[in-house]
C-alpha cells in the first residue's frame, strides 16, 4: 500500500507545504480536461503539486520515482484527448506555477521561458517588443507553452510558421528518474550535431518527463493582416486553389478549409446580427478561409492577386464580410460573440469532439466520404470537417472530423469507437491517426496499426527517459503488464 | 422572493464541465495569486457539480474556494454562462448549511447593530456633511453609502457639490441613511438582506423619494439589480453619479477645463462589467486630461482591485496581494494620476499603492472633475 500522507509530507518538506494539496476540492478541480467524458465521471488524483522551478519538479519526480507512483503533468488542461486525467491516480503536477519569462532576446529573435506560461501570456509580453510566437492554438489563453510542446497541438498560422517543432530550439526536461537534462542547440536555429532529442519532446505527452524550460524562435509581428474566404463546389477545388495561392508566393499565413456542415459553427454572430442564415451559393461543398500578412502595401496588392487565383480555380469570393470576420474572430482573436457559439455556449447539452486525423491532400475527398458514413455508423451527430494546414508552405492537412457528443457513458463510448475507426481509416489512406490531439489513452489500440515495429523502438526510448513507467502512465504506450497490475492495485 | 439556488444553475455547471476552456483564468485575481484550479471559475464549477451530485460536502476546502472569490465578474466577461451567479448561489448554500465563515457572519451582525459593516457609530455617518448646506427635501435622494460616508467625507462633500453644480437637487436625510445591505447579500444571508432592503424602501417611500443617486457601485448594484428582485413593487429610479455627470456633460450642462496631465482610470468591476459603464468615464476624463493611459487590463476586462466579494474580511492576505497586483498595473502606466469611481476601489488601491511603496496621486473621479469645471 502507498502511504499518500507520507508522500505528501515528503514533497512538502522538499518544495514547501503550500505547493502540495490533497483536500477533496483540489482533487476534484483536477478531475477533468477538455476531452469528452461521461457527465458525472469523477477520476481523482491522490495529490496535486504546483512547483515553481525546475528544481522543484525534479525533487517531486524523484520522490514519486522512489515510491513508483504515477506522475501526471498538466498545463492548461484543455487537451481534447484526456491526456491530463489521472486514470491511475497519482500525483498531478500543475506546471502553471512555472510561468516566468527568463529572457527575451530581441537581437536573435528568441525567447526563453518556464513552460507553464500561457501562449497568450507570453505573446502579450512579446508584443511589447514587436515580436510574437506564431504558434496559435485556439486554446491559447489557457494552453501553456509546455502543453503545446508536449501535445504538439495545432496552430492557425502553421502554413507560414509551422508548429511547435519548428519553434523549439532547446529545452530543459526533468526525466522520469528526476534527472535534469538540457536538450537541443541553445539558440541555434539549425544543427547537424547529435540526435535531435528536443524534437522527441514534441508530442511526447508527458510520457518522457516534464519540459520545464524552453527556448523558442519568435518572429516580428506583421504590420497588417487581411482575411478572406471563398465558396467552392468541392474540397478538391478548394485544395487546388489553396495550393496555387502558396506557389504564387503570396504572404499567406493561414489556410483553413471547412466542409459545408462546419460553416454553421462559425456563423453564430452572423445569425445574431442579421437574423438569418448567411447566403451560400447552391452546390457549395467547401469553404476556404485564408489570411495574408506582412507590410500593408504588399498585402493589399496580394489580396487582389489571391482573389484572381481563387476565381480562376472556380471559387466564389465571400462578399458578406461578416461571415469571414466571424470565422476569424472565433478562430484567432476570440472576440466573444462569435467565439461563444463555439465555447461554451454550443455545449449546453453536448460537447464537440473530434477525430484529429491526417491524410495526404489527394485523399481528402475519400476521407470526407468515409467521415460522413462513419459518423452515421456510430449513431453520432455530425458537426463537420475542418482542414487546417499546418506545415510550412504546403497543403498539409491536419483534420478535425468533428461530431457532437452527449454526456451518457454509452455515447462517450461510441464516440471513442468512432475516433479509433476514423484513425485506422486515415492510416489506410496513407495518413496518420492524430495530428493535433495526440495519442493519449484513446489511440492505444491504434498505435501498433500505425507504427508497426517502430512502436517497439519508441517504447525503448520511453524506458531510457522513464525506466519505471511513472510518467503519465496509460497514455501513448500500453503499460507493461507488471506496471499495469501495480497501478490497478494502487487505484484500488 | 426566491433567487436561484445552486441547483437552478445545473445546466451552466454541466456546460462548463463539458467545455473546460479555462478562459476565465487569465484575469482572475484569486486564481492568479492562489494558483490551484479550484480558485478559478472552471475549478469552482466542477466543485459545484460534485456538490450537487452529493459527492462532496461543504467542508473547509469548498468554503475556502467559494469565499476566496472576489465575485469580480472577470469570468462573466469571458464566458456565456455568467459564473458569478453560480458562486453567489453557492454562498447561499453555505449560509443555509450554517457554515458561513465567522468573519462574514460578523458583517451581518455589524450591519444589524451599527447600520454599517465596519461598526462605525451611527451618529458619525453624516459627519461628511460638515458645514455644507444640504437639502432635506427633494424627491431625489443622495445615497453616499457606508464607505464614502465614513472613510471619505471630503470626497463625499465634493460629490454632493458636483451634483448640485450639474443641476441635480438631491436631498440627504441623515435619519434614514443606512447600509444598502449589499455586503449582507454577499454573505448568503438573503433574509437579512431582504429585511434591510424592505426597511430602506419603506422609509424612502415615506419621504416621497422617486429617484436615488449613489456614487457607490455596490449600492448601485444593490438598488438596481437586487432590490427589484426582492421587492415586487420597487419603483425607485436608480442612478450612479458617474452616469449623471456624463449625461450633464453630454447635454452641455457642464463644461470642463483640461487641467490635468496624464491619467489612468481603474474600472470598478460592478460599473464596467455589470452596467457597461466603460466609455462614459473615459469621455469625462478626456475632457479634463491631456491623455488617458490604459492599464493592461481595462474596460470590460479590467482586473479587480481586490475589494470585491468580501475577500477583505475572509482572507486579508489575499485582499492585500490582489490590491498590490492591481496597484502595480496602474503604476506601470506611468500616469500622473490614478482615478476611479468607487470608494471600495479607492480604499483597496490605496492599500496596494502603500504596500508597493508607490507615490502616485489617487483621486476620486468626482473630485477630479469638480476641480476642472469651467
Amino acid at each position: 500500500m502507498v502511504d499518500w500522507k507520507a508522500i505528501k509530507a515528503e514533497i512538502a518538506e522538499a518544495i514547501g507545504a503550500e505547493k502540495v494539496r490533497d483536500d477533496l476540492t483540489t482533487l476534484v478541480a483536477y478531475s477533468r480536461d477538455w476531452s469528452p467524458r461521461p457527465g458525472e465521471e469523477l477520476i481523482l488524483p491522490n495529490l496535486v503539486v504546483r512547483p515553481e522551478s525546475t528544481e522543484d519538479v525534479a525533487k517531486v519526480i524523484r520522490i514519486c520515482n522512489k515510491y513508483r507512483v504515477p506522475v501526471i503533468p498538466v498545463g492548461g488542461m484543455t487537451g481534447m484527448g484526456g491526456g491530463a486525467i489521472a486514470f491511475y491516480g497519482g500525483v498531478i503536477i500543475d506546471t502553471k506555477g512555472l510561468n516566468k519569462i527568463l529572457e527575451i532576446d530581441t537581437e536573435n529573435y528568441t525567447v526563453t521561458v518556464q513552460t507553464g506560461i500561457t501562449i497568450k501570456g507570453l505573446n502579450d509580453e512579446l508584443a511589447k517588443y514587436g515580436l510574437w510566437l506564431p504558434h496559435d492554438p485556439e486554446s491559447k489563453p489557457t494552453s501553456t507553452v509546455g502543453a503545446a510542446i508536449a501535445c504538439d497541438n495545432d496552430s492557425t498560422f502553421g502554413v507560414r510558421w509551422g508548429k511547435m517543432i519548428d519553434h523549439l530550439l532547446s529545452a530543459v526536461i526533468v526525466t522520469g528518474s528526476g534527472e535534469i537534462v538540457r536538450v537541443g542547440y541553445r539558440k541555434a536555429y539549425c544543427s547537424s550535431s547529435g540526435l535531435k532529442l528536443h524534437a522527441l519532446l514534441v508530442g511526447s505527452e508527458g510520457t518522457l518527463g516534464i519540459v520545464t524550460e524552453a527556448t523558442l524562435r519568435v518572429v516580428p509581428l506583421p504590420e497588417y493582416r487581411w482575411v478572406d474566404g471563398a465558396f467552392f463546389k468541392s474540397i478538391k477545388e478548394a485544395v487546388n486553389a489553396a495550393r496555387r495561392l502558396l506557389t504564387a508566393g503570396l504572404p499567406i499565413d493561414a489556410i483553413n478549409i471547412n466542409d459545408r456542415f462546419r460553416l454553421r459553427f462559425y456563423t453564430h454572430a452572423y445569425r445574431i446580427k442579421h437574423g438569418r442564415e448567411p447566403e451560400v451559393p447552391e452546390g457549395t461543398q467547401a469553404i476556404l478561409f485564408y489570411s495574408l500578412s506582412g507590410d500593408k502595401e504588399f498585402v493589399e496588392y496580394s489580396k487582389d492577386y489571391a482573389r484572381r487565383i481563387i476565381e480562376n480555380f472556380g471559387g466564389q469570393i465571400i462578399k458578406e464580410r461578416d461571415i469571414v470576420e466571424s470565422w476569424w474572430k472565433s478562430k484567432h482573436t476570440l472576440e466573444f460573440d462569435p467565439f461563444k457559439q463555439k465555447w461554451p455556449d454550443s455545449q449546453r447539452e453536448r460537447k464537440f469532439g473530434a477525430a484529429d486525423v491526417g491524410v495526404p491532400p489527394g485523399r481528402l475527398e475519400e476521407l470526407h466520404e468515409k467521415f460522413v458514413k462513419t459518423v452515421e455508423k456510430h449513431g453520432l451527430n455530425i458537426l463537420g470537417m475542418n482542414i487546417y494546414t499546418e506545415r510550412i508552405g504546403c497543403i498539409s492537412p491536419s483534420i478535425s472530423c468533428a461530431v457532437y457528443v452527449g454526456d451518457s457513458e454509452d455515447e462517450v463510448k461510441r464516440f471513442y469507437e468512432y475516433v479509433k475507426e476514423m484513425s485506422k481509416i486515415a492510416v489506410d489512406l496513407e495518413g496518420t491517426a492524430s495530428t493535433y490531439i495526440g495519442d493519449t489513452w484513446r489511440l492505444l489500440d491504434v498505435m501498433e496499426y500505425e507504427h508497426g515495429k517502430a512502436l517497439q523502438y519508441m517504447r525503448r526510448i520511453k524506458e531510457i527517459f522513464d525506466p519505471n513507467w511513472i510518467m503519465n502512465p496509460g497514455k501513448k504506450f500500453k503499460l507493461p503488464k507488471d506496471v499495469e497490475e501495480r497501478y490497478k492495485k494502487l487505484r484500488g | 422572493m426566491e433567487l436561484a439556488r445552486l441547483s437552478k444553475y445545473r445546466d451552466e455547471i454541466y456546460t462548463c464541465n463539458r467545455s473546460h476552456c479555462g478562459y476565465c483564468q487569465e484575469g482572475c485575481p484569486s486564481y492568479r495569486i492562489l494558483g490551484f484550479e479550484q480558485y478559478s471559475s472552471r475549478g469552482k464549477m466542477i466543485t459545484a457539480r460534485v456538490f450537487l451530485e452529493g459527492r462532496i460536502g461543504l467542508d473547509e476546502s469548498v468554503i475556502d474556494a467559494v469565499f476566496n472569490c472576489f465575485l469580480c465578474g472577470f469570468c462573466d466577461a469571458k464566458c456565456a454562462l455568467f459564473p458569478t451567479n453560480v458562486f453567489t448561489a453557492f454562498r447561499r448554500e453555505i449560509f443555509l448549511a450554517k457554515k458561513t465563515p465567522e468573519s462574514l457572519m460578523m458583517i451581518i451582525n455589524s450591519v444589524s447593530r451599527f447600520g454599517n459593516p465596519q461598526r462605525f457609530k451611527r451618529e458619525e455617518r453624516s459627519l461628511w456633511v460638515g458645514s455644507l448646506n444640504i437639502r432635506q427635501k427633494s424627491d431625489t435622494l443622495f445615497f453616499p453609502g457606508c464607505i464614502y460616508s465614513y472613510f471619505y467625507p471630503k470626497y463625499t462633500q465634493r460629490i454632493y457639490q458636483l451634483l448640485d453644480r450639474i443641476g441635480i437637487s438631491a436631498s440627504y436625510i441623515p435619519d434614514i441613511d443606512y447600509c444598502c445591505g449589499y455586503p449582507v447579500f454577499l454573505t448568503g444571508n438573503w433574509e437579512a438582506f431582504e429585511e434591510i432592503a424592505r426597511a430602506n424602501f419603506k422609509t424612502w417611500k415615506e419621504k416621497g423619494i422617486r429617484k436615488m443617486v449613489t456614487p457607490c457601485p455596490g449600492c448601485f448594484t444593490a438598488f438596481s439589480e437586487l432590490y427589484p428582485k426582492f421587492i415586487d413593487d420597487f419603483n425607485i429610479e436608480v442612478s450612479h453619479v458617474a452616469m449623471e455627470i456624463f449625461d450633464a456633460y453630454d447635454n452641455g450642462k457642464v463644461r470642463f477645463d483640461r487641467i490635468y496631465g496624464t491619467i489612468t482610470y481603474h474600472d470598478p468591476c460592478d460599473l464596467s462589467r455589470r452596467f457597461g459603464l466603460v466609455e462614459e468615464p473615459r469621455k469625462l476624463l478626456e475632457a479634463v486630461a491631456e491623455s488617458i493611459i490604459e492599464p493592461r487590463y481595462h474596460g470590460f476586462f479590467a482586473r479587480c482591485c481586490g475589494g470585491g466579494g468580501l475577500v477583505g474580511a475572509y482572507n486579508p492576505q489575499l485582499y492585500t496581494r490582489a490590491s498590490m497586483e492591481r496597484a502595480k498595473e496602474l503604476v506601470e502606466t506611468q500616469a500622473q494620476i490614478i482615478t476611479t469611481a468607487c470608494p471600495t476601489c479607492i480604499r483597496t488601491i490605496h492599500r496596494g499603492l502603500r504596500k508597493i511603496k508607490a507615490r502616485v496621486e489617487l483621486v476620486d473621479l468626482s473630485s477630479l472633475l469638480i476641480r476642472a469645471i469651467l
